[in-house]
């Protein structure tokens, strides 16, 4: 009972708190790129999930069970890319073959996600930190949803900005990036949240 | 159509460039490992002489292993009868890891706890745990039980980890 | 190949000013808005960025011809990721501290839109020299577009230069600028990343925008200025007509 509720904490944790875009900095090209429009950035946070849950599935073990007996953990980070890397392809052409439709409106984002720093970012971080497969998972999870949960609430507000009447010279991205630094703000008031909860 | 011996060229292409990269990788693997292991015994000896004072030498180290956290133990010197120790213990939690030397002097009766030196901390809120915690407990301003300091989770890992190498050290090492 | 005279000066030039790859091509942004807290940290990130950019672009530009194009884009991944991992064991030998302040963010130059994108762009097509140069002239234009934003990013959020920490070979000094208690801790943190970041971004658009304006009202002086004298010479040839 105790692991499932550090379980769910540490989803929760790094959701929210501690959000991938807006307080570790992963995946703000994404961010701001695919952003432009709501149906765009859900594909885009979609498959984001997709690939950051399955890649944390592969690379925890690949590290603990192949690089780390072989002797050559300095190999992870060009492992994690070539596994990212194939993982991408592998889910396109999965994608492709048994829902031409999801592949439609997913295809053109996955490309994009290779170059994607949240995924690096949590399988490398993930043993970088030593955490165990189940802190892991929870990392990836809860990584993923926040992305996907950021980046589509990010998309409703551009909507609005572009038909508000914003100063010329700051028509575009750099109201954006004022608009995620209020909501950088939002969240950091979440800090703390858990500090009350004995365990 | 491209023809097989395309295919066979692209593929041994790239296990060429694919052997290349592991090699060069090997080999500077090779050129700084000693440098690498140099800079953790460098950051030790720093934090052994944080926590004892300049003079301090180590006189004597040994690894343990049945414990869950404590598992590097240096015998800290300063003058001719001093018997103080210094533990090396390594621990992580869902937010990551932490590495830390914690010093005990021999006072009366025991060893009592003298101070915290971070090796290494990957933990997600890792300045706010050392600014909020463990300085203030090296200033002898907070209380090792006072864990509610905005990075909670980590100030319990650390906690649990000072609380067993006091354990540890006041059991003695079977000589 | 026939060159044009200065091809090398503006070829080093472009990756500073015109395309900037942080500020004009808004690339990179993930590693610009996470290791800018210090001027320094700013620099040690530029000078591991430009160091990987440099060799992935030289070997890319050597292999050109013999990776074939449905390879490509593995074939790079490998020879960035392979700098990367050297990059990242050298720092940690030699600059421990920089290693430990950046990170996961020294591994994460591996997915740096700008390193494959260099490759894809440019070194893929041109000689090793020139691969060279537009490396030079991105990496350093990314480096002071990183210590730009780092600048204000500590000048405002901790009111004073610190140096000597992350580089220990030289002599720790602090630079107190503004007086402590009126610093604005925020911008130590994300939401201060963005604001710098978007404040820089509006003000290159202001730019942009101004010269632009100057431009258009300049041709269109000179239309009206044309148009005149037209009219004039009309005026005088019916006067002289008459």
């Amino acid at each position: 009972m105790q692991i499932f509720i550090s379980f769910i904490l540490a989803i929760i944790s790094s959701m929210l708190i501690d959000n991938v875009v807006l307080s570790r900095f992963y995946g703000i090209c994404p961010f701001l790129g695919v952003s432009r429009k709501v149906n765009s950035s859900l594909g885009m946070g979609v498959a984001v999930v997709f690939v950051i849950i399955l890649a944390t599935v592969i690379c925890w073990p690949l590290y603990n069970f192949v690089l780390v007996p072989a002797g050559i953990q300095f190999m992870d980070t060009v492992a994690y890319i070539l596994v990212i890397a194939s993982l991408v392809q592998l889910v396109g052409l999965f994608i492709k073959k048994y829902s031409p439709s999801l592949y439609k409106s997913l295809g053109i984002y996955l490309p994009l996600i290779t170059t994607n720093c949240a995924v690096l970012g949590v399988a490398q971080s993930n043993t970088d930190q030593g955490l165990s497969f189940l802190s892991s998972l929870a990392n990836g999870i809860g990584t993923s949803i926040g992305f996907l949960l950021i980046i589509v609430a990010f998309s409703c507000i551009r909507v609005r900005l572009e038909s508000a009447n914003t100063p010329k010279a700051l028509k575009g991205l750099p109201i954006a990036l004022f608009t995620a630094a209020i909501m950088a703000i939002a969240f950091m008031g979440l800090q703390g949240l858990f500090s009350g909860i004995q365990l | 159509m491209p023809s097989k011996k395309h295919y066979i060229i692209t593929s041994i292409t790239l296990g060429a460039i694919a052997m290349a990269s592991a090699v060069l990788i090997g080999v500077t693997n090779l050129a700084t490992r000693n440098q690498i292991k140099k800079n953790e015994q460098n950051k030790i000896n720093a934090g052994i002489s944080e926590i004892f004072g300049k003079s301090a030498t180590i006189s004597k180290e040994f690894a343990i292993k049945e414990y869950k956290y404590s598992n590097y133990v240096y015998q800290v010197k300063q003058e001719e009868n001093d018997n103080n120790y210094a533990l090396r213990t390594t621990g992580s939690n869902m937010y990551g890891k932490v590495s830390l030397i914690v010093g005990f002097k021999y006072q009366e009766t025991e060893y009592v706890f003298s101070g915290l030196y971070v090796v290494s901390n990957e933990q997600t809120y890792a300045s706010t745990l050392v600014e909020n915690y463990i300085d203030p407990l090296n200033k002898k301003t907070r209380d090792l039980d006072d864990v509610s300091c905005g990075a909670t989770y980590g100030a319990k890992l650390v906690r649990d980890m000072v609380n067993e190498a006091k354990e540890v050290v006041n059991k003695g090492f079977g000589e | 190949m026939s060159r044009e005279k200065g091809y090398t000066k503006k070829n080093f030039l472009k990756g500073l000013f015109i395309e900037n790859p942080l500020f004009v091509s808004i690339l990179g942004t993930c590693p610009a808005l996470a290791t800018t807290k210090s001027v320094e940290a700013a620099i040690g990130m530029g000078i591991l960025f430009t160091v990987v950019l440099i060799c992935s672009n030289i070997l890319v530009s050597l292999l050109r011809k013999i990776i074939s194009e449905e390879i490509r884009t593995p074939a790079y991944i490998v020879i960035i990721a392979t700098f990367v991992t050297i990059v990242k064991m050298a720092t940690n030998a030699f600059l421990p501290e920089l290693y430990s302040t950046l990170g996961v963010f020294i591994s994460l130059i591996v997915v740096n839109c700008i390193v494959l994108g260099r490759a894809e762009a440019y070194a893929s097509k041109n000689n090793v020299f020139d691969s060279l140069i537009d490396a030079l002239g991105m990496g350093l234009g990314y480096t002071l577009a990183l210590i730009a934003m780092a600048f204000f990013r500590e000048l405002l959020g901790t009111g004073a230069f610190s140096f000597g920490k992350i580089f220990t070979f030289i002599p720790a000094f602090k630079l107190q600028i503004i007086p402590k208690g009126y610093e604005i801790s925020m911008f130590q943190n994300p939401a201060g990343a963005f604001i710098v970041f978007a404040i820089i971004l509006g003000v290159i658009a202001f730019i942009k925008n101004r010269k632009d304006e100057l431009k258009l009202n300049k041709a269109k002086q000179e239309r009206i200025r044309k148009e005149q004298e037209a009219k004039l010479a009309a005026a005088k040839e019916t006067g002289g007509n008459q």
